[in-house]
Parts: structure tokens; sequence; C-alpha cells
């Protein structure tokens, strides 16, 4: 979207008709329109959002559209109109809309009426066609939704409210709109509507049982969104309690008398987390050990087993078997044990030759083998008994460790109390408070987690049932594959929005971290962080607290790389059916006023390189100097603000303004 | 591996074929209504629906 021009007629305080044609080069994409104090620079922003958003002024007196000088210049009872109109394209197409108030003066004198605003959108298509559209807050929430607008028309005394703590939720809203990431999850929950109308009609359809397993299904579902809820509330509150715990430790941290207590806090913590990852391996070897090996406990029980078996073996071998060896050595002597000659040619040598081949040493070898491989498995048990017990020596030792930091942590969390200064003894307090919170919502949502892990066992065997129960009844089966295939594509939407998220989230960290550096003079570098905080960390990779102006930079930074990144992507999407929904303009207001003359030529030299148009809307005093010098060359079109001051006018007794374009840019 | 090999990854899993294109068309949807290609995203359920119906009409594939 560019804006071509906005008409303001007698709109607060601009007299009579005024025009401002915005600048449209690609060159020289920046228009500024500079004024004094009081001249109307924010009146003139907040009629662009007036206009397109269909919201009350931002202003002081905001019911009081109608332009003092215009009330006074009116006889009673004569009506005017008030009108807002704005030209802007959006690739092909090109809009003109138009937001006017009929205002009636009555008979005491400045007093007024005015009617309802009226909203008008007309739309015409490259082949010149014009129609009027009807859902115009649609149409205009398309091209920048209204949740975005104060990023694409900001005011600049407020911008710097982006980098605070509580901002997360914009900056996580702003990244998912710019980045489409809203598709996806319209998509999911666009699905899992229709998956529901499915499950409606299969309901409607089944059989009393079945029916009675889908509700049953539903009120297990529920139960489970439930639990899910709970555990989401609770991620929330300690991810809140955790914003403000590094907050207040940062506070701590810059009390002079407690800085050295706070370091040996956030060592000892250190420690401490290491610590606790040690054990966390510790744990993860031992149970990979006992899940592929432990089995070898059991061999202690069959080792016994054969042991005996084999003792028995052997005692009948003993008494009641010959061995071979014995035969041979009869044999050979040629007298057999009962004294009778054993000759060349008899048959009781023939006898003891057919014994002897009978029996052979294979059993011995086979009971011979055996005990070695017995020998083997006892080895590895003992060398796993051995291993775990060194595991469970080093843990224990570990415990005792950890025991004594959390001892020590304990103690300082309450010198941080006892301490005689009373600031850092209150934030001592609320950090204990803060902790303990945190604590308790952890044990709460673990237990949750507990109850959502025993919901879902409940619900994959609800589901086993279901579908045997199903498989009875072929009319619902259609309807059930088609549910299936909603199940099926939300579980591969979600785990695509889940990628999609951190990769986005990386991305406009790289954007905004590298313009930061642009607009920075310090060697700082800023972090969208997992809860969508934008923390700014020093060269030590420790955040920072930001003077007014750093934060200012920050939010500027961040609003200039999303819509940077917006544009990139309607680069890579020019091919596909994709409209230019990443073309946008900034309009700032007054946005250099809380930077310092370094950090202005910076931000003025770079931003409009970062942008397709940019409308700057300042004061006289900043425009003149580094910004000037900075943007006088980026500059396609220059307006100024003649403000009419009574006190030196008194022909004309009310404050009033006009635009005229200075001709000498461009 | 990449943020791009990981969807298609993710999107190689969807076996049944249908599945796939159903959820082509779903996104196409979201697009549209995204990017006002379309009527002003009123009825988005009863096209995904219309979607899932036309793709799924038999139990085999």
């Amino acid at each position: 979207m560019i804006i071509k021009s906005i008409t303001l007629n007698n709109f607060r305080q601009y007299y009579g008709e005024n025009t401002i044609f915005f600048s449209t080069s690609n060159k020289r994409n920046v228009t500024v329109i500079h004024g004094e104090n009081g001249s109307g620079k924010t009146a003139l922003l907040n009629a662009i959002t007036w206009c397109l958003y269909d919201e009350r002024l931002d202003l002081p007196n905001r019911d009081k559209l109608i332009n003092d000088y215009k009330l006074y210049l009116m006889s009673p009872e004569e009506e005017t109109e008030v009108y807002v109109e704005l030209t802007f394209q959006s690739g092909d197409f090109n809009y003109s809309m138009r937001k006017s108030v009929k205002v009636k003066k009555t008979l005491e004198t400045e007093m007024f009426s005015h009617s309802k605003p009226t909203i008008e959108l007309w739309m015409t298509n490259f082949a010149g066609n014009t129609e009027k559209v009807e859902n115009y807050t649609n149409e205009i929430n398309h091209l920048i939704p209204s949740n975005l607008k104060s990023y694409f028309f900001f005011d600049g005394e407020r911008i710097d409210n982006l980098s605070k703590e509580d901002s997360s939720e914009d900056v996580k809203n702003a990244i998912k709109n710019i980045m489409n990431i809203n598709i996806l999850e319209n998509a999911i929950s666009h699905t899992d509507e229709v998956r529901k109308r499915f499950r409606k009609i299969r309901s409607e359809e089944g059989s009393e049982e079945i029916q009675s397993i889908y509700e049953n299904e539903i009120k297990l579902e529920k139960e489970y969104e439930m639990i899910e809820e709970k555990i989401s509330n609770f991620k929330s509150e300690i991810s809140t309690a955790e914003e403000s715990r590094k907050a207040t430790e940062q506070q701590l941290s810059e009390v002079e008398e407690m800085e050295e207590l706070m370091k040996d806090k956030e060592d000892k913590e250190s420690k401490l987390a290491d610590k606790k990852e040690k054990l966390n391996n510790l744990d993860k070897d031992l149970r990979h050990i006992l899940s592929n090996e432990g089995y070898l406990a059991l061999t202690t029980f069959i080792s016994e087993e054969i042991k005996n078996n084999n003792v028995d073996y052997s005692n009948k071998k003993g008494t009641s078997s010959v061995s071979k060896r014995l035969i041979d050595e009869i044999i050979e002597s040629g007298v057999c044990i009962c004294g009778q000659e054993i000759s060349e040619d008899s048959s009781h040598r023939q006898h003891l030759l057919d014994l002897a081949s009978s029996l052979d040493d294979r059993k011995d070898n086979v009971i011979n083998k055996l005990y070695e491989q017995l020998g083997m498995v006892n080895e590895k048990k003992n060398y796993l008994i051995e291993r775990a017990r060194q595991i469970r020596s080093v843990s224990n030792e570990i415990r005792k460790e950890k025991k004594v930091l959390e001892t020590e942590l304990e103690q300082i969390q309450e010198d941080l109390i006892e301490t005689d200064i009373e600031k850092a003894s209150n934030l001592g307090k609320k950090l204990a408070e803060l902790n303990e919170s945190i604590k308790k919502n952890e044990i709460d949502k673990r237990i949750q987690e507990e109850k959502l892990k025993e919901k879902k066992e409940e619900l994959d065997k609800h589901k086993r049932e279901k579908e045997q129960a199903e498989k009875k009844q072929s009319k619902v089966e259609l309807n059930r594959e088609r549910m299936e295939a909603c199940e099926s594509i939300l579980d591969t939407f979600r785990r695509i929005l889940s990628v999609r998220e951190q990769e986005v989230k990386l991305r406009v960290q790289e954007r905004v971290s590298d313009i930061f550096d642009r607009f920075l003079r310090k060697s700082y570098k800023v972090l969208v962080s997992e809860n969508y905080t934008l923390e700014v960390q020093n060269q030590f990779g420790k955040s920072v607290a930001l003077s007014q102006g750093e934060r200012h930079i920050t939010s500027l930074a961040f609003i200039a790389g999303i819509v940077d990144i917006a544009r990139e992507q309607e680069r890579e999407e020019s091919n596909t059916e994709l409209d230019d929904g990443g073309v946008y303009p900034l309009v700032m207001d007054s946005p250099f006023g809380a930077l310092d003359s370094n950090h202005r030529e910076r931000v003025a030299g770079n931003i409009s390189k970062l942008v397709n148009q940019l409308i700057v809307i300042v004061s006289t005093s900043q425009w003149e100097g580094e910004v000037e010098s900075n943007m006088y060359n980026l500059t396609g079109k220059e307006y100024k603000l003649i403000y009419n001051d009574p006190t030196k006018n008194p022909d004309e007794p009310y404050e009033y303004t006009r635009i005229e374009e200075v001709t000498t840019s461009g | 591996m990449g943020y791009k090999e990981e969807i298609d990854g993710i999107l190689a899993e969807l076996k049944d074929p249908r599945h796939r294109q159903i959820l082509e068309g779903i996104l196409e949807e979201e697009k549209k209504i995204l990017n006002r290609k379309d009527a002003r995203g009123s009825g988005v359920l009863n096209r995904i629906e219309d979607i899932v119906k036309e793709r799924i009409q038999s139990n085999d594939y």
C-alpha cells in the first residue's frame, strides 16, 4: 500500500481544504512535513488513522472535529462538511476513501452538533472499472491490519513502549501478522471447526452405542483442552514472574552495596544450573543403561539354575554312566574289570568297543561352553552393577554440592531481605515472593502435565474402543474418514506452525539486530526472547537497562525490521498469486524527539532505505540540522505547516493551519 | 537441516496423497482470504468442508 494523497477539509487545526500529495517515487521515497509545535502535526497523523480505521481521535478534545476558525465564520444554523479524504494504491488497485461528518452551528455562538461519520471506499481496478467497497473495514484490514497500524502510523512520543517488558503481545502480534503466520493459525482454527462439523454429522448418524462413545469423546477432549489451558496459564504466569524477576534482579544489581552479593548470587545460580544439568545427564545415562542392559540382572537366577542342573547331570554321569576314557583304558589293558581276558576277536572286546563309540565328549563340550558364556554374562553383569554404583555415587556427590548451593542461595535471599538498605530489602522481598510464585506455579504446572499425560492415555484408549465400534458402522465410515483427514492435516499444520514460528523469530531477530547496529553507536545487540520481548544485551551477553533514547531506537529498529522483512517477502512472492500485501508506508510523527544528534543522523540516514514510502512529520527544529542534511537527497516532497497565531493577527482571532508545499526540494 | 527441509519432512509424513491435496487447498483458501482475492472471508468453513468432501468420497485411495 502506498498513500498518494490526503485532503483535509476544516479538520481540527486545518482551515479550508488542504491537500498533500505524498512522494510515490522509488528513489526519493520520503515526504517531509514540518511545522512548529501546535501546528497540527499529530492531528495530521490522527487524520490518516481516523479515516482508515473508523476510530475516535487520540487527541485532546477528541470529539471536536471542526476547525475553530471555520466555526467562527459560520452563521447560526449553517451546516458544513468536515472530511478527510485519502487516495492510495495497492498492487493494480487504486482506492479513494472519504470519511466525513456534517457539522451544524447552533444558535449559540461556537456551539455545534455533528452527524454520525459517513465512510465511503471506492476501488478502481487495472482496467479502470470503479466499484464501491461495501465492507471497507475488511478491505483496509487486508492492506494494513488494524492491530498493526501503530507500527506503520506511529507517534514518536509513544514509540519506546514497544521495547518495554509488557509489550510482548504487541511484538508477537506484529511478527505473526507481518510474516503471514496467521494464515497457518487461521487454517488450524478453521480446519478444527470443520473437523467438529464432520464429528457432529457422524454422531447424528451413528447408533446409540456409538453416539454414547462420541459424547464421551467430546467430554474427554474438553477435559483435555481444559488441562491444556491450565498449563498454558501456568506457563504464562511463570513467564511473567520470570520477566519481573529479571527486572528486579537488574534493579538490585544497580544498588551499589548489593552489587557484589548479586554477582555472587548469579555465580551460584550458574553453578546450580550446571549441577542440575549434570544430574539430568547422569540420570539419563542410568536409565539408558538399565533399559538396554537391565535384563542382565535376571541372569543370576538363570545361572544358578544351570549350575544346579549340571551338578545333577555330573552326578548321574558318575554313578550310572561310564566314561569313554575308562573303557578305552580297559580295552588297552586287555583285562576287563570283571577279570575276564579281552582277546582281539572276542565278542567281549567288540561289545566294549561299541559301548565306547556310543559315548563322546559332546555333552562335556556343550557344558563347558555354557559355563564359559555364563562367566562372560556374569562379568558383564558385574560391570553393569559397578557402572550403576559409580553413577549413583557421582550423583550423590553432585546432589550434596547442589544442596550446599541451594542453602547458600537461600542465605543470599535472606541477606537481601535483611539488608539495612531499604530499597534493596524491598526488592529482595519482591524477589523472594516472585521465586515462591514461580516455584508454586512450576509445581502446579507439573501436576497438570501429569494429568494431561493420564488424560492422553485415556483418550488413546477411548480412541481404540471407538475405532472398534466404528468399524461396525459402515454408514459413518465416510465421515470418520473425513474427520481423520482433518485430524491428520491439523497435526501437520501444528507441526509446521511450530517450525515456522522458530524460523520467523530468528529471521526477525537477525534483521532487527542488523538495523539496530546501523542505528545505535554502542555495540549492543537486540534479541527477540522466547516470550517475544525485545531484549538488548551488551557485548558480554548481559541484559542492559536502556535509556529512553535507546528504547526509542530499539523500537524503531524493530519496526524497520518488520517492514523490511515484509518488503523482502513481497519480492520473494512476486511470482505467486499473492498481491503486494508486503508494500507498506511508514508514517512517523516526531520520530527523532528522544534522540541525540548522532543518533538522529544515523536513523535519518538509514530508515528511508528500509521502507517503500516514508512520511515524516517533524517539528521545524527536529528537521533542521542533521535530519535535513541526511534526508534532503531522499526527499521527493516537502510541505510546511503554516500556523496562524491569533495573537499576531487580530483580524483572524482563531488559530488555524494551512499546508504549503515547499518547492525547493525534490 | 534447514527450516524448509524440516517442513518438507513433515509434509512427506502425510502418507495419504488426498490429505496433502486437502492441506494445500485449505492454505490456498486462507491465502485468498488474507489477500482479498475472493469474497471477504465469509463462508470459509463451508469452502474447507467442500474441499475435504471433494477429496474424500470413498474410503480407499
